[in-house]
């Protein structure tokens, strides 16, 4: 409970400065704002002006901050009497389905080992990982990365989101002529949660 | 569409959030141009920092309005993200 409030404590927080972040980003505007309008200049002009720049800048500012909010924390994961019982469970199904044709999501991200025979990189010890990332309703991003072969769901799961996205992006930049190029996803698989751990939100979707 | 679709636990707790740090930005904004308009006194730079400080207090009220319609929008999406994970390890 002291846990769950110091994390909301700490969210608001950082809210509390991307708000301030935006207040400041636009004092140049309402310094000119008041200038304008000391100088007797219409609000009916002024106002959408200020409106429209002050909301671009908001944007702009509340973009730069950007949201550091660690939804997986992974190293306190490992020290979690009920983290560890669920992680047997993930490995058990690990190694109840060695051809996995399921997808692991966490947080607005799944990942999914390719299929061998559509694979174009089959590397010895490697997987080659297709990661679907959902930024909205209908918009997706597909990256692939590839992960150690044996505990790939481990890595995916120990790493948070943002790191295997951006590990994901820069892999593919560099070895962009030996993996498939990102394809926008028109359809997203809906998750089906795990029988054993009722309302765990650790889901398999099958594809 | 029920309510409770919308007004999940996590979008209310995230209002929450939001309506407590706008209200705290708002509030210091507000009292720094207090201070300094009291600093100056009266006068037209004490005026100016007024339209300042109402020029950010309108931005900030937008931004906030923007933000809430956002997150309204994004609670109504279902689809299982793992957030439950947090009350297994927190």
């Amino acid at each position: 409970m002291e846990m769950n409030f110091s994390a909301w404590l700490r969210d608001t927080g950082r809210l509390y400065v991307r708000y301030m972040a935006v207040g400041l980003a636009t004092l140049p505007m309402a310094l000119a704002y008041a200038m304008a309008k000391q100088n007797g200049v219409s609000e009916h002009i002024l106002l959408p002006v200020l409106a429209a720049a002050g909301t671009a800048t908001a944007f702009y500012a509340w973009k730069k901050l950007g949201d550091k909010h660690v939804e997986l924390p992974g190293v306190l994961a490992h020290s979690d009497l009920r983290w560890t019982n669920l992680w047997r469970d993930v490995e058990f199904q690990t190694k109840a389905a060695p051809v996995l044709q399921s997808l692991y999501v966490i947080q607005h991200v799944a990942a999914t080992p390719l299929p061998a025979a559509s694979q174009e990189v089959e590397l010895q010890n490697f997987h080659l990982i297709e990661i679907w990332h959902r930024k909205g309703v209908h918009d997706f991003k597909q990256f692939q990365i590839t992960l150690p072969k044996e505990d790939w769901l481990t890595f995916a799961i120990t790493r948070k989101r943002d790191e295997l996205l951006e590990d994901a992006k820069l892999q593919h930049k560099y070895t962009e002529s030996a993996l498939v190029k990102p394809r926008e996803v028109t359809s997203f698989p809906q998750p089906v949660a795990f029988p054993f751990i009722p309302g765990a939100g650790l889901s398999l979707v099958k594809e | 569409m029920p309510v409770s679709d919308w007004l999940e636990l996590k979008t209310l707790k995230l209002l929450s959030q939001h309506t407590i740090s706008i209200v705290a930005a708002a509030l210091s904004f507000f009292l720094v141009t207090k201070v300094i308009k009291y600093a100056v006194g009266a006068g037209p730079v004490a005026e100016a920092f007024e339209y300042v400080d109402e020029a950010i207090l309108l931005i900030l009220f937008l931004w906030f309005t923007y933000q809430m319609l956002l997150l309204l929008w994004k609670g109504r999406v279902k689809w299982g993200n793992g957030n439950e994970l947090l009350s297994l390890v927190a």
